[in-house]
């Protein structure tokens, strides 16, 4: 979105003449909820890798305990120990090196109609099956003219195993199936008629060559990682640390791994705000770039994984790697605050009360504002005292005796509106309670060095 | 609920990172997913509503399309073509929004909303403006469509191009061909 709009006057007339408003801002907060929650719900169905995996955990944990006991002897020991166990496949990511990872045995190419679909590589593992194919010979005519015809809606692939089960493409296959039927319901966006239809293309996987290459995935000692730090004069703050969990050194450059380390799971959560800055010694920007192979997964102590990769020939270690961010620390989570709230024995859909109650927390106030009844709950608006004990974030509410099935909210630095759903609307006389706060501080770089040994 | 569903996505105050660096970030943490959101959510939300012409399907649709993007984004390859992916996300809303409420013979008529004439301007700029707003509303849809996504949705011409599945110079003639059109269509007395 970078050339410029306007070549003359008439394109500015057009521009005047249409109208499209902005988004509500309530819309706006309350959809920037629904996808945060959407965040939160997608990342635990991320695929870990296979050492993150349940299945793997008896042998993850065997394997901490042999290194524990080589580390006991010798630190060499230990990384001989870690890079048998782990390794990365530059294209496939984190593989666990004892786990069968298998390849197509040749490229397959079919041609109907003068459309040809080429599988030009597949890699098998135990999470997922990868497969690369490209479309030619398409001929522009099997494209809508129109923009609002559509044609095959969706590029769905599936994979047709021998015993007749159609799966996801990209779903994992069985070890012990040495073949499979690719299979391409239609070409994205061409219309009905115009192109043959239900592909089918027929692989065979062979097993990993020895000679394929695989990094080492070394485990990072802790104490590379250093205490945050405030660039801009606030106080930092402990309660997370940037941390190098993970290198690798693949090929002309290193990729490193790390996370934001929490205290505890209580403590709360960390928010990057900006884009990972790369230095070398000497304060120059380093140019790194994301391996899109490599999934990182964070949990509650290890928070807000990143990973990136820079070039070994243009840096002189060692590097800082700088991240800005928030942290929203949780307040003592014993704190709470109970209010009486009458709502009548028939609330109607869009009645409001005004309250302004003061809610304490501790040292904190949250203004109550308003509540407001809606088809099947409540929403609660909120105003925040932010003053010298810091900002805040809104306190979860609940309502005693009644159980939540869904709610939302969002907000601004000064306040926010959270909103409560039930199966039926609480009515008569309720108890809220409210609680855990967060203290936000935002505006914070943390820092850490790495360089290789 | 959970412990973090009060958090405010952003803060105003906070700083703005690179585009690609924040598609980056989200594509490994769907949780900076926000930042994206924040540099899209008008212009996606503006393109929609020209096309639906009413708020609560504009935000019916944009809550789609941001909820597909962010479901996506993990798999999302075109690297600098990022408005073009999510563009094509809001055309596919749209598109199931139109069959959804059984209005598949609506489809020729797409809304292209345009705006009464300016009560601030003089006599002869208003009739400019309605020659203008009628000259447009004439259009065939897939020109009204290069309009909606150079002014609404702010794509440049690679973008446009890479979204229509096209060539960016035949987009860019097609464009400016349009533009030259209207505007010596305008110049000729309207009745």
């Amino acid at each position: 979105m970078t050339d410029n709009l306007y070549s003359n006057e008439i394109e500015k007339e057009i521009e005047k003449l249409l109208v499209s408003p902005k988004p509500a801002g309530e819309f706006v907060a309350r959809l920037a909820n629904q996808l945060h929650l959407q965040a939160v719900r997608q990342e635990k169905r991320v695929i870990r890798p296979l050492f993150f995996r349940p299945a793997f955990i008896a042998p993850a944990v065997a394997a901490v305990l042999l290194i524990a006991s080589i580390l006991y002897y010798s630190p060499e020991a230990v990384y001989a120990a870690v890079c048998k166990l782990f390794g990365y496949m530059p294209g496939v990511g984190l593989i666990d090196e004892n786990a069968p990872v298998r390849i197509l045995k040749q490229p397959v190419s079919i041609t109907r109609d003068g459309v040809t679909i080429s599988v030009n590589s597949a890699i098998l593992t135990a999470d997922e099956t990868q497969i690369d194919f490209d479309i030619s010979g398409v001929p522009a005519s099997a494209y809508a003219d129109e923009e609002h015809a559509s044609g095959c809606p969706l590029p769905e692939e599936f994979m047709l195993l021998p015993d007749g089960t159609r799966q996801d493409a990209f779903a994992p296959i069985p070890a012990e199936i040495e073949h499979a039927t690719f299979l391409l319901p239609c070409i994205f966006n061409t219309l009905p008629d115009t192109l043959p239809t239900d592909w089918e293309i027929p692989l065979e996987f062979i097993p990993l060559p020895p000679q394929a290459t695989i990094f080492p995935v070394v485990e990072q000692p802790s104490e590379t990682a250093v205490n945050p730090q405030s660039t801009d004069g606030q106080s930092a703050d402990e309660s997370f640390t940037l941390a190098v969990d993970q290198f690798i050194a693949a090929g002309t450059g290193y990729i490193l791994m790390g996370s934001f380390h929490a205290a505890s799971p209580e403590d709360g959560w960390m928010q990057i705000t900006g884009a990972i800055q790369v230095e070398d010694v000497s304060g120059q920007a380093v140019d790194y770039s994301v391996p899109e192979d490599i999934q990182v997964v964070g949990d509650a102590i290890k928070q807000s994984p990143w990973v990136l990769q820079i070039d070994i020939a243009q840096v002189a270690f060692p590097v800082t790697i700088r991240i800005p961010g928030n942290a929203y620390t949780l307040v003592d989570p014993s704190l709470t605050a109970s209010l009486e709230f009458d709502a009548g024995d028939d609330p109607q859909f869009g009645q409001e009360w005004t309250l302004n109650q003061d809610i304490v927390l501790g040292k904190y106030h949250i203004l109550l504002e308003t509540i407001r009844a809606s088809e099947n709950g409540y929403t609660f608006k909120f105003k925040y005292h932010n003053d010298a004990n810091g900002n805040i974030t809104m306190p979860r509410v609940g309502i005693e005796g009644f159980q939540l099935v869904g709610g939302g909210g969002g907000g601004g630095p000064d306040g926010g509106e959270t909103s409560l759903d039930f199966k039926q609307i609480p009515t008569g006389k309720l108890k809220l309670v409210f609680s855990d706060i967060y203290v936000v501080t935002d505006n914070l770089s943390w820092e850490v060095q790495w360089q290789p040994d | 609920m959970d412990k973090y569903s009060n958090r405010t996505i952003d803060r105003p105050d906070s700083p703005a990172p690179p585009l690609p660096a924040l598609i980056d970030q989200a594509r490994q943490d769907p949780r900076a997913f926000g930042r994206v959101y924040d540099c899209f959510i008008d212009p996606v939300y503006r393109y929609i509503y020209n096309r639906v012409g009413n708020s609560a399907d504009a935000e019916d649709v944009t809550a789609q399309t941001f909820l597909a993007a962010l479901e996506g984004i993990s798999r999302y390859r075109d690297n600098g073509y990022f408005a073009a992916w999510l563009f094509s996300i809001a055309r596919r809303k749209l598109v199931d929004h139109y069959r959804m409420n059984s209005r598949l013979a609506d489809l020729d008529e797409a809304q292209f909303v345009l705006g009464d004439t300016d009560l601030d301007g003089n006599i002869i700029q208003s009739e400019r403006r309605s020659a203008l707003q009628k000259l447009i509303t004439a259009l065939p849809e897939h020109e009204k469509e290069l309009i909606r996504l150079r002014y609404l949705a702010g794509l440049n011409f690679a973008e446009i191009a890479r979204l229509l599945k096209r060539g960016e110079a035949a987009t860019k003639k097609a464009f400016y061909r349009l533009i030259a059109r209207i505007q010596n269509q305008l110049e000729v007395p309207y009745d």
